[in-house]
């Protein structure tokens, strides 16, 4: 069972932490000195500048990690480690999927806002809390129906051209089409910077190519609706 | 750069070793069951191997296309994990049927049934799940050929397999060999839903292979069951099972040109 996420700033600094309600006090002991580990392990897997998804198994606990880097305004590589705590992992519970759904849902919360804010590390810690209400949701819901019925939110048209084409494309070929994507995990991929308009034209249309090249004419530009109907509706009800 | 041109020039033909392998397979099983080169005995045995290690060849295949779509995080993977399934499931039925030849202990039903009607399932379930992914609407005229199609194989398949069966007393062998026939008739209705929706782009290719080898799956089955009850069938170079090794060799075809397929994607992004 999942018992909470935490998202770390290079340095071992937490910037947000959701943890499933303590019951006793031996758990509150538990979580804390797993908190306190994690941001250690944290601060040395980002110092060694490692890839992929790593998991440390326990004897009442998995965790599992992945780095994020991101460019900030200044180009300089801002890492994050994201960090999946669970007490056990349970048949159909694949945590490493399950870590790279909810990176990109905590990136794209709020039409990518906590994307913009990690990338201007910033320090203030309860623009996140927000995503409280996504984890509450998220846990109390069959991780199957989760994967299945609730796809996650675009960002931006670009980025959520990247989210579908994991049904299209496999992820190794998705991180080839430019030099600032880069893998979360078995399938989705994330930019880890703003691209220039007239590269991001360009990389969309590329992509276009591809699809009808693979798939035939339509499918890109049926995503691409899909995408424009999605970004409206989910923006909507806030502004 | 002389070297680098030989190397160039001898990329293509170290790429498509493995299409001049399955081009091999195709024509020396055709060479078998047309010349029939050894005696029946050690050549029964000779083709339950050969069926065990074409439905064998099939699970990495289809497993390496499923590990590139993250398995099961994706609807592609997810496709191509089932299709995997299915081929481990025929792959064992293929060996408990050779045991059992070589056992002298075939039985009807028998274990081999079992792993072969629960592969059917998984191959169903892949072909429903690709249809269901296809976001293409069927135009009136060829949604009226797909059901006349439909109607007419239904018929056929009816006629020859299962009406001769209700003569029979019905037994769980005759459950069992029902099973067949229409499982055959789903695959084949499936199948003509993807040949005719899915017909433009690359992917379009590999998955004709793909729906040719289960059309040819399913015929072979159906000619099987035909001359079983006629009591026709050898359990050595009987031609309908001819149309069942080639569709495997289809099938390997098939994984073999998608993952050509993304390769070639890959690398061509890569340049540019």
């Amino acid at each position: 069972m999942i018992k909470g996420l935490l998202v770390i700033q290079q340095g071992g600094i937490p910037v947000y932490s959701f943890m499933q309600e303590k019951t006793t006090d031996e758990q509150e002991l538990f979580i804390s000195s797993f908190v306190t580990a994690i941001q250690s392990f944290a601060k040395m897997v980002m110092s060694r500048e490692e890839d992929g998804v790593l998991r440390v198994v326990m004897p009442h606990a998995v965790f599992v990690f992945r780095i994020l880097t991101l460019h900030n305004e200044k180009q300089k590589d801002v890492q994050y480690c994201f960090a999946l705590l669970a007490d056990s992992e349970k048949k159909g519970e694949d945590l490493p999927e399950m870590l790279e759904y909810l990176m990109v849902c905590f990136l794209a919360h709020e039409s990518g806002r906590f994307n913009k804010e990690l990338r201007k590390t910033s320090q203030d810690l309860v623009v996140y809390k927000a995503f409280d209400e996504f984890m509450k949701g998220f846990l109390r819901s069959d991780w199957k129906t989760v994967r299945k019925k609730v796809r996650p939110a675009p960002a931006s048209i670009l980025q959520g051209i990247l989210n579908e084409l994991r049904n299209y494309m496999p992820i190794e070929q998705i991180v080839t089409l430019h030099p600032k994507i880069q893998r979360l995990g078995p399938s989705y991929a994330w930019l880890s910077d703003d691209i220039p308009a007239g590269e991001e034209e360009n990389l969309m249309k590329k992509i276009g190519q591809e699809l009808g090249q693979t798939y035939g004419k339509g499918v890109y530009e049926s995503l691409v609706d899909g995408i424009r109907k999605r970004l409206s509706t989910s923006s909507s009800p806030r502004d | 750069m002389t070297e680098q041109r030989g190397a160039a020039a001898e990329k293509p033909l170290v790429r498509t070793w493995w299409l001049y392998g399955i081009a091999a397979l195709a024509v020396f099983e055709t060479w078998w069951y047309v010349f029939k080169p050894i005696d029946a005995g050690p050549a029964s045995v000779f083709e339950g191997f050969v069926f065990v290690a074409l439905s064998g060849l099939c699970i990495p295949v289809f497993g390496l296309l499923a590990r590139q779509f993250g398995f099961t995080s994706t609807k592609p993977g997810q496709i191509m994990s089932t299709l995997a399934l299915g081929f481990v499931l025929w792959c064992a039925a293929e060996a408990s049927w050779l045991v059992l030849t070589v056992m002298d202990q075939i039985t009807n039903p028998s274990i081999a049934d079992v792993f072969w009607l629960a592969g059917y399932m998984m191959q169903i379930l892949a072909l429903l799940m690709n249809v269901r992914a296809i976001h293409v609407g069927f135009k009136p005229s060829v949604f009226i050929l797909w059901i006349a199609l439909s109607i007419l194989i239904a018929v056929v398949v009816i006629s020859i397999d299962v009406a001769p069966l209700l003569t029979e007393t019905v037994g769980l062998g005759t459950i069992v060999s029902m099973g067949y026939p229409f499982f055959d008739t789903v695959i084949i209705i499936l199948a003509l839903v993807i040949v005719l929706k899915f017909k433009s782009g690359q992917v379009a290719k590999p998955w004709a292979v793909l729906v040719l080898g289960f059309l040819l799956t399913a015929a072979g089955d159906v000619w099987y069951m035909y001359a079983d009850m006629m009591g026709e069938y050898t359990n050595v170079y009987s031609p309908m099972d001819y149309p069942l090794a080639i569709g495997y060799i289809a099938f390997i075809l098939s994984g073999g040109l998608f993952i050509r397929l993304y390769r070639k994607q890959r690398a061509s992004s890569r340049d540019d």
